[in-house]
């Protein structure tokens, strides 16, 4: 991935929080990811801390199984709430 | 590392400046390679991810995004494996010294995460003593 494609997802990943957003909840479905770098996840735990920061909560869907390793490896599926399908992970909000 | 025992198709070896933009132009030129010789869109992804991190830990940590120094790559397709090496010019790192990035105080931190994911991704990974070069290994998958 180069580094603007990756400047650019972070910037859109935290549009998806406002300032003074209460409980934002945001669901990631990674249906058309192929690959996703550590810089890529960076960006993804930057967001997580925002939305953690207003009282929302992350959950991703749709993870190939490559990328569903990525998480499993790096021990971040006990950060972010990965489910299999857009609508468990939908129905998976308190 | 021992020497690679079967026929290698498509080689590849190149100083490359510490640009991040040229890492991701020779990352895309090897999976074309990849995907041509028919490797499994799993062994795809491990290669994809064991070499970005290794040119990027180079470019980054390694050589400091230095205009001065560069990295030596050398990579090679094989009829059964991969292989690659990665060498900065900078004064190396001892990888067991870098933190755990899946311990649960680090999980916030950049740090290690890359150095995890390539061993994680491929098959064998060897460090020289100085800590600035690297080399890669990864069977394929049959």
């Amino acid at each position: 991935m180069d580094p603007a494609r990756i400047e650019r997802l972070g910037k859109e990943l935290l549009s998806l929080v406002k300032d003074g957003d209460d409980s934002a909840n945001i669901l990631i479905n990674f249906e058309n990811v192929s690959f996703f770098s550590s810089a890529a996840i960076n960006k993804l735990i930057v967001l997580e801390k925002r939305i953690r920061g207003t009282g929302g909560q992350i959950r991703l869907s749709n993870l190939s199984p490559e990328v569903r390793d990525l998480f499993s490896y790096t021990n971040l599926d006990s950060m972010f709430q990965i489910k299999d399908e857009q609508s468990e992970a939908m129905d998976s909000f308190n | 590392m021992a020497e690679l025992n079967t026929a290698c198709g498509w080689k590849f070896e190149q100083r490359i400046p510490s640009e991040p933009d040229v890492c991701a132009q020779i990352v895309a030129t090897l999976l074309e390679q990849l995907e041509r010789t028919k490797w499994s869109n799993k062994d795809i992804f491990g290669i994809h991810m064991a070499v970005e991190e290794a040119i990027l830990n180079a470019i980054h940590h390694g050589n400091k995004c230095s205009p001065t120094k560069d990295v030596h790559l050398m990579i090679k397709i094989c009829d059964k494996e991969f292989y690659a090496s990665v060498t900065d010019q900078g004064s190396g790192f001892d990888p067991d010294e870098v933190p755990d990035p899946t311990a649960e105080e680090n999980l916030e931190s950049a740090s290690g995460r890359g150095v995890m994911l390539i061993k994680n991704f491929v098959d064998e990974v060897v460090y020289n003593a100085k800590g600035n070069s690297v080399e890669l290994r990864k069977l394929k998958t049959v």
